[in-house]
């Protein structure tokens, strides 16, 4: 087990790397120049050219790419292209927020849809398990900038009862903060809820058909047994496998919903940077939220690694 | 009263579209402490015969009509709890691919355990110790520290054992057998059912044997049911079936199997053609298609089992005649 972590770890640096080798390139792969397409084409050649010296894109690639790339293990992710400030600090100051917004959203998403999705699978082609795919179907097939909007028009424009833009530091007022979370938490979790239900419902029904429940069955053991240490104990391990690769749906749906809600988290920061064509604050937030992505499926891995004895190192 | 009493079972597949007959009236029984052999191709319905006696038919799978009695009580009409309580307790299973029937995500003493938990008032302690008791019952040395390993840690061999160390565990009346040693090769054959006749010897537990291989069971039960197309075709005891196979069926059987003793035979026969489909049974004999006696009469006249000798009944209609 520790062997496999180490391993595991140690492949991470590499794929890291290449990581970074991707979005460097992609972003110098667009066509035209990033100046250019920066400052908008009526600029003047000169500004341009005054520009490119600035930051430095007059130099070969490689030198770019070096240049960038050593800086990025002491923080250092370069300036931004309007204001010029460091982006790292710009980021950081972001992740309380968004971290706030993705656990609640991620927590509302299992409590909706994990005991939903696991009763819909035990019971098959019962009337809750028609109800569950319709609701779920209808939820899952809702964009998420959808479900945000009616959920803050009815409750935040109409009914009023919670604000729908803006935040308020945990730090600074406990109460307020979460008031102003619940509309955003509820619109991510309701978004992804049906996802983890339909995904626990699939896995639960694949760990049914297993043999070894049909054998524990067989030994007589109670339902309760057999349901909690053979279909389910089995069907979270897959579960976790599966909800580990569509991480992605959590990570862009925050985005959507944080532009939304006005809330301010990185998801917000990115949108501007793309409205503002600013390349290497795109730059810098495509390589943290991929790296993020990135670290949540080696945790999975590593989980899945200590609760699947069948997971070991070739 | 026999142990097991399986009387005019008919268990069938409710498809939308078809309705599949796997079992068509079987009745047989088993007394205690008797090991039984039940021979049929895969099909045959055997499989669905022990579903049904366990009350685990998969859906679509229904109990058409019959009754199956355990010491005199048909199991049809106890209650899910009651069941519950017969299975693993009453009657062990022993199946096939022990590595599928085994949880692969929990250490296989915990999987003994849950047996005992399920049927004793132990604790989990005590239910952890009897379970490394039975795996070092089964002959799996320093069962202690093996009772913390995975299946897929285990050999087959070691896999069988487990499952039958889980059979065994709270001495059951009847062992079922599914088709035991059909995964494993033929040393480790021998030392499973040496385990089973054991387990007869030593705890009296009666035996019923699922088997497509007439040449395993031969040395160990005491009688045998031969099942074609969801139906007994011949049943009697191991040597008279041997020495005076009466049904066509059997006879292709036996002359299906290679022997060790006389000249050795460039072929082995084996009987033509396949069995029939179980959404579309013939109405005469089931086996007429691939018959070399088969009479025109055949082809109408669906026979019925009829004793030859004491023990010894056959579904065939060249001996129908010989009956009054």
């Amino acid at each position: 087990m520790l062997r496999y972590t180490l391993y595991r770890l140690l492949l991470f640096v590499p794929l890291l790397w290449g990581l970074s080798v991707v979005v460097f390139v992609y972003i110098h792969l667009i066509p035209g120049d990033p100046v250019q397409a920066m400052v908008g084409s009526s600029a003047s050649q000169e500004f341009v050219a005054q520009l490119r010296e600035e930051f430095g894109l007059n130099r070969p690639l490689l030198v770019q790419y070096v240049d960038w790339i050593s800086g990025l293990p002491a923080g250092d992710l370069g300036i931004t292209f309007r204001s010029r400030q460091p982006i790292a600090p710009l980021l950081l100051a972001r992740i309380p927020a968004t971290l706030e917004l993705a656990l609640a959203g991620l927590l509302i998403a299992l409590l909706v849809g994990l005991p939903s999705g696991i009763l819909a699978g035990l019971f098959k082609n019962s009337p809750f398990d028609h109800l569950f795919s319709i609701v779920s179907l209808a939820g899952y097939s809702m964009p998420l900038f959808w479900l945000g909007t009616l959920l803050m028009v009815w409750l935040g424009v109409n009914w009023k009862v919670l604000p729908s833009q803006g935040y308020v530091p945990f730090t600074q007022d406990p109460l307020k903060n979460l008031q102003y979370l619940v509309l955003p938490a509820f619109s991510l979790g309701l978004g992804l809820g049906p996802y983890i239900g339909r995904m626990a419902r699939a896995a639960v029904i694949e760990a049914l058909q297993e043999q070894y429940v049909n054998y524990a069955h067989a030994k007589g053991l109670r339902m309760r047994t057999v349901v909690n240490r053979y279909v389910l104990r089995n069907a979270m391990i897959s579960l976790l496998v599966v909800f580990g690769l569509n991480i992605g749906f959590l990570l862009s749906g925050q985005i959507v919903i944080e532009e939304l809600f006005n809330w301010p988290g990185a998801g917000r920061l990115i949108v501007r940077a793309v409205l503002e064509r600013d390349y290497f604050m795109i730059q810098a937030s495509v390589l943290i939220y991929a790296s993020i992505f990135l670290a949540i499926n080696l945790l999975v891995e590593l989980l899945h690694a200590y609760l699947d004895p069948r997971v070991q190192l070739k | 009263m026999p142990l097991l009493e399986v009387d005019d079972l008919e268990a069938a597949f409710l498809f939308a579209d078809r309705t599949v007959r796997a079992v068509n009236g079987v009745s047989f029984a088993v007394e205690a402490g008797e090991i039984v052999g039940l021979i049929g191709e895969s099909g045959s319905g055997k499989s669905v015969t022990v579903q049904s006696i366990l009350r685990l038919l998969p859906s679509p799978g229904r109990i058409v009509r019959g009754a199956i009695r355990l010491n005199g009580v048909n199991l049809l009409d106890l209650s899910r709890e009651q069941m519950r309580q017969v299975r693993g307790r009453r009657i062990a299973m022993v199946v096939q691919d022990a590595l599928a029937a085994l949880n692969p995500v929990i250490p296989i003493g915990e999987q003994i355990a849950d047996v005992f938990l399920a049927h004793t008032r132990v604790k989990r302690q005590t239910a952890w110790e009897k379970a490394v008791g039975m795996l070092r019952r089964v002959g799996i040395s320093a069962a202690e520290e093996r009772a913390r390993h995975y299946a897929h840690e285990f050999s087959g061999g070691m896999q069988q054992r487990t499952v039958i160390a889980a059979a065994l565990a709270c001495t059951p009346e009847l062992i079922i057998a599914d088709e035991p040693t059909t995964a494993l090769d033929v040393t480790v054959q021998q030392q499973i059912l040496a385990l089973l006749q054991q387990a007869r010897s030593e705890l009296g537990s009666a035996i019923l044997y699922i088997s497509h291989d007439l040449a395993v069971v031969t040395h160990l039960c005491d009688r045998i049911l031969i099942m074609y197309a969801g139906e007994i075709v011949e049943q009697g005891p191991t040597r008279t079936l041997f020495r005076s196979p009466k049904h066509p069926y059997t006879q292709g059987l036996l002359a299906s199997i290679p022997s060790l003793h006389g000249d050795v035979q460039e072929y082995l026969p084996a009987i033509p053609g396949l069995p029939p489909n179980a959404a579309a049974l013939p109405t005469g004999c089931r086996f007429a298609a691939r018959c070399s006696f088969v009479q025109e009469r055949c082809r109408s006249h669906h026979p019925e089992l009829v004793s030859v000798d004491s023990h010894h009944a056959v579904r065939c209609i060249l001996y129908e005649a010989t009956t009054p």
